[in-house]
């Protein structure tokens, strides 16, 4: 019961923390003009500018251009840099919901869902100020139980010391991972309306798939004028570079 | 009339402007290796690759003669790939000259730039460069084993076999089919060999001419001449590899394998060239019977072995599990998607996730994932999968049909009712965009120079806190070597003070030489140090030391209080006869073991 209890408690606070991201906002401005503003945030985006919500932004104005293969590009971007960006999350939920081969994206189960929230709350600054936080507490287990009375049992710090190595080398691991990640994301988005991909870096090879602008795929190598991508569903096939935009140019 | 005139004239030129453009070839070329770090005796790949939008008239570039890099031979190939962008046919002809070289020098090598003749015009190639290393410690790589490779017309070298004459001779190209009668989709692999009774030293393949009604892969492309001894019309000759083809016929009738025609190098007194072309081959396809065809017949054709399972049969509400179809053999992979499961009411059955292990797309192992997730607890039969083939081999329809699966559903656990709880979060509609009056560039608290200062604090903390504690340990395990320790570093410090103050014969040596002594004796010994020095002396009496040391180091103290009390009493020129004192009492000291004793 009390397991059970804890376990309902835990959920809430999940939930709450998941719900915190989500924020309801009003209808696009009537009369703004995206194409203007477009221009405008590239040439930010062009100055080196590596923002978030600038990202989101211009993820906005392509949907509203009716390019959302490259708005889904953006919005990738924006999640690259801040992986708990709400609206960049929300959008990109959204133009997915919109994509039309959003049935090769495999569904997930509750767990694993669970993880990813908690995983994406945590962006790459939260990660790395945990991870201080855990290199503080290992430090002080540490010299708790070096300096620890000798006439005394020891089970305690060294337990302590042990479960905050643990956490800060599965902290430390994973923010690592997150970082190589953000640089060197391997997604990349189909930005034209319909692309083949084939069984070899040519047309002359077998077609073996046909893929919709708005697809999310990773990058698995480059021949060329041609990628070798691999779906949400597990095929792989090689489609023309320029039929893809990469999350992280090269 | 005459605006009129004008206006056809410039129409006209504008048309033949056109025209030249369009004519006029736009033309790249590229080069590289396909890997910039060998070891030595290892082989490098140098391709230089020719691009246009069109077809264009060249010369084989001679071959780069570089140091350290020994010529093996040169393949030829093109591609011509088009594509349809903005409503616009947009047409690509690539042609590559790969020349294979085996790395005989360590170090840096450079391939050097050169120049390529294309149409009219000269192209530069650019220099690539490549490191050369000490030869990998793995075993040297076996010659490529035939018994392993396909090959129907292999022949076993005669007990009598001579060897060719060079002299005189023939060299052509051979193309053998796997079979001269496959079915429509049915794929069928074509060998090109090189067949050569004469000393041919490479190969160069400058066509590969391709002809309707086939789909193609490549199955094998060795990049050496690999030459076997065989006969063929009763002349012996040596055969080698060059190309195996993989066909999918999409026509019903008589179909023309692709012609490969290229260059031949031979040595035959001097070094000579010749042109050669595989024979024309042709093979027929037959039509798929209707006889026996099943209705929702999936397209596969092939000699197929399939099976399948459910990964799990512990199975709660709400939990996923998958079925798995393994489909292996060779036939026409690419041309046949999955099978679905019959509908059902009681399971949600995703689309279906296909992973292939494939050569050419013709031969080797698809395995299929169907992810199942039941939607009410119960006991319930898994609905049927069929997956039906044309066996080609055996010229019958065969049918795989899913074993019947009884599965007990049970009640859900916690979490499976929340497989769909984050469903609910999703928009439905895009958000406005984020007011913003500038962006900087969002900060990542690991590139900031503050965050591996912090950490760094905490490692140096940390180091210090384990000094510490291994201070207080050997304080605890071994007191005698602690304060050995403790008191050395307290000489240690005074000592070079003392002798800095005895260097420049200054008079601040006698103090510190003074308090120096008398710390290190108190540590080492226990001895108060708020006692007067004549106390001190006694007490270190009564612990044994020598009396000749415990003299001299009476004397150094009685020259100390003389020199700080008595005025007049301080020469400089007897500092260094008074270091050496010093010096000598703590070396008498030092050979005293533990806190007292003689040693």
């Amino acid at each position: 019961m009390k397991k059970l209890m804890m376990l309902i408690v835990l959920f809430m606070a999940c939930n709450w923390l998941m719900s915190q991201s989500i924020v309801s906002k009003s209808a696009p401005v009537p009369g703004m003009d995206y194409r203007n503003e477009i221009q405008k945030l590239l040439q930010i985006e062009k100055q080196g500018t590596q923002n978030a919500d600038l990202y989101n932004n211009i993820g906005i104005c392509y949907y509203h251009l009716n390019q959302t293969g490259v708005a889904t590009v953006y919005f990738l971007r924006a999640l690259n840099l801040k992986s708990d960006h709400p609206d960049a999350k929300n959008n990109l939920d959204f133009v997915m919901d919109l994509s039309k081969d959003k049935a090769l994206y495999p569904q997930r189960a509750f767990l694993v869902q669970f993880f990813f929230r908690w995983y994406d709350f945590l962006n790459i600054n939260r990660f790395a100020l945990l991870a201080l936080f855990l290199l503080l507490l290992f430090a002080l287990s540490v010299h708790w139980t070096i300096h620890y009375d000798r006439e005394k049992e020891l089970g305690l710090p060294v337990l302590f010391t042990l479960i905050s190595a643990i956490l800060l080398f599965t902290c430390t691991v994973m923010l690592f991972t997150k970082y190589n990640r953000m640089r060197h994301n391997s997604k990349a988005v189909i930005i034209s309306s319909e692309s083949d991909g084939y069984s070899g870096a040519g047309t002359q090879y077998n077609k073996l798939f046909s893929a919709s602008e708005g697809l999310i795929v990773h990058i698995q190598k480059e021949s060329g004028e041609w990628s070798l991508i691999l779906l949400p569903n597990g095929v792989s096939g090689w489609i023309r570079k320029t039929e893809l935009l990469r999350v992280v140019p090269k | 009339m005459v605006v009129g005139l004008r206006v056809k004239q410039w129409s006209l030129l504008l048309i033949i402007l056109t025209m030249a453009s369009m004519m006029c070839a736009k033309i790249s070329v590229s080069a590289g290796v396909d890997k910039p770090r060998v070891g030595l005796g290892d082989q490098i790949r140098y391709t230089v690759t020719v691009s246009s939008d069109k077809i264009v008239a060249m010369r084989e570039p001679s071959v780069p003669k570089v140091t350290g890099l020994l010529f093996q031979t040169v393949f030829t190939t093109s591609m011509t790939s088009v594509s349809s962008i903005n409503f616009r046919t947009v047409k690509q002809i690539d042609r590559s000259f790969t020349y294979i070289f085996i790395a005989t020098k360590q170090g840096n090598i450079t391939i050097p730039e050169f120049d390529i003749q294309v149409e009219d015009s000269s192209y530069r190639v650019d220099p690539v460069s490549i490191e050369v290393v000490a030869a990998n410690t793995s075993p040297p790589q076996t010659p490529r084993s035939r018994g392993n490779v396909y090959d129907p017309w292999g022949y076993d070298e005669p007990s009598h076999w001579d060897k060719p004459q060079f002299s005189t001779g023939s060299t052509f190209l051979y193309a053998i089919p796997e079979k001269s009668t496959v079915y429509l989709g049915e794929p069928i692999v074509v060998s090109y060999y090189l067949y050569t009774n004469q000393a041919v030293t490479s190969l160069n393949l400058t066509d590969e001419k391709d002809y309707e009604g086939y789909g193609k892969e490549i199955y094998e492309q060795p990049s050496t001449l690999d030459f076997q001894n065989v006969k063929y019309q009763g002349s012996y000759y040596k055969r080698s590899l060059i190309k195996r083809i993989a066909l999918s016929p999409n026509n019903v009738g008589k179909i023309k394998a692709p012609t490969l025609s290229g260059l031949v190098k031979m040595y035959d007194f001097t070094t000579r060239t010749m042109d050669i072309a595989s024979q024309d081959l042709n093979f027929d396809v037959l039509p798929l019977p209707r006889n026996g065809r099943p209705e929702d017949f999936s397209g596969a054709i092939g000699s197929f072995t399939v099976s399948g399972y459910l990964d799990t049969k512990d199975i709660s509400l709400g939990d996923a599990f998958n079925y798995v179809l393994q489909i292996s053999g060779k036939g026409n992979y690419n041309q046949f998607t999955a099978p679905l499961f019959a509908a059902s009411t009681n399971f949600q059955i995703s689309e279906p996730v296909i992973t292939d292990n494939l050569n050419a797309g013709t031969e080797g192992k698809r395995t299929i994932y169907y992810t199942i997730i039941p939607q009410e607890k119960g006991s319930f039969e898994l609905p049927e999968l069929e997956f039906n083939w044309f066996d080609a081999s055996a010229g019958v329809y065969r049918s795989f049909r899913s074993k019947r699966e009884h599965l007990v559903i049970r009640p859900a656990n916690v979490f499976s009712y929340f497989t769909n709880f984050f469903a609910r979060d999703r928009q439905t509609q895009i958000q406005d965009l984020i007011p913003h009056d500038s962006y900087r560039t969002d900060t990542i608290f690991m590139r900031q120079a503050w965050y591996w200062i912090v950490v760094l604090i905490i490692t140096l903390a940390l180091l210090y806190s384990a000094y510490l504690a291994w201070g207080n340990r050997l304080q605890f395990r071994d007191p005698i070597k602690y304060n050995n320790l403790q008191a050395e570093r307290i000489l240690k410090k005074y000592l070079r003070d003392a002798g800095t103050a005895a260097q420049k014969q200054s008079g601040e040596f006698y103090p510190l030489a003074e308090r120096g002594l008398m710390r290190y004796l108190s540590q080492k010994y226990h001895i108060p140090m708020h006692l007067p020095i004549k106390d001190k002396l006694e007490l270190l009496l009564s612990k044994s030391v020598g009396d000749e040391l415990l003299g001299s180091l009476t004397a150094f103290l009685d020259q100390c209080q003389r020199v700080r009390y008595m005025p007049g009493a301080f020469e400089p020129s007897s500092i260094e006869h008074d270091m050496q004192n010093l010096i000598a009492i703590i070396k008498g000291f030092d050979s005293l073991s533990g806190s007292g004793g003689k040693p």
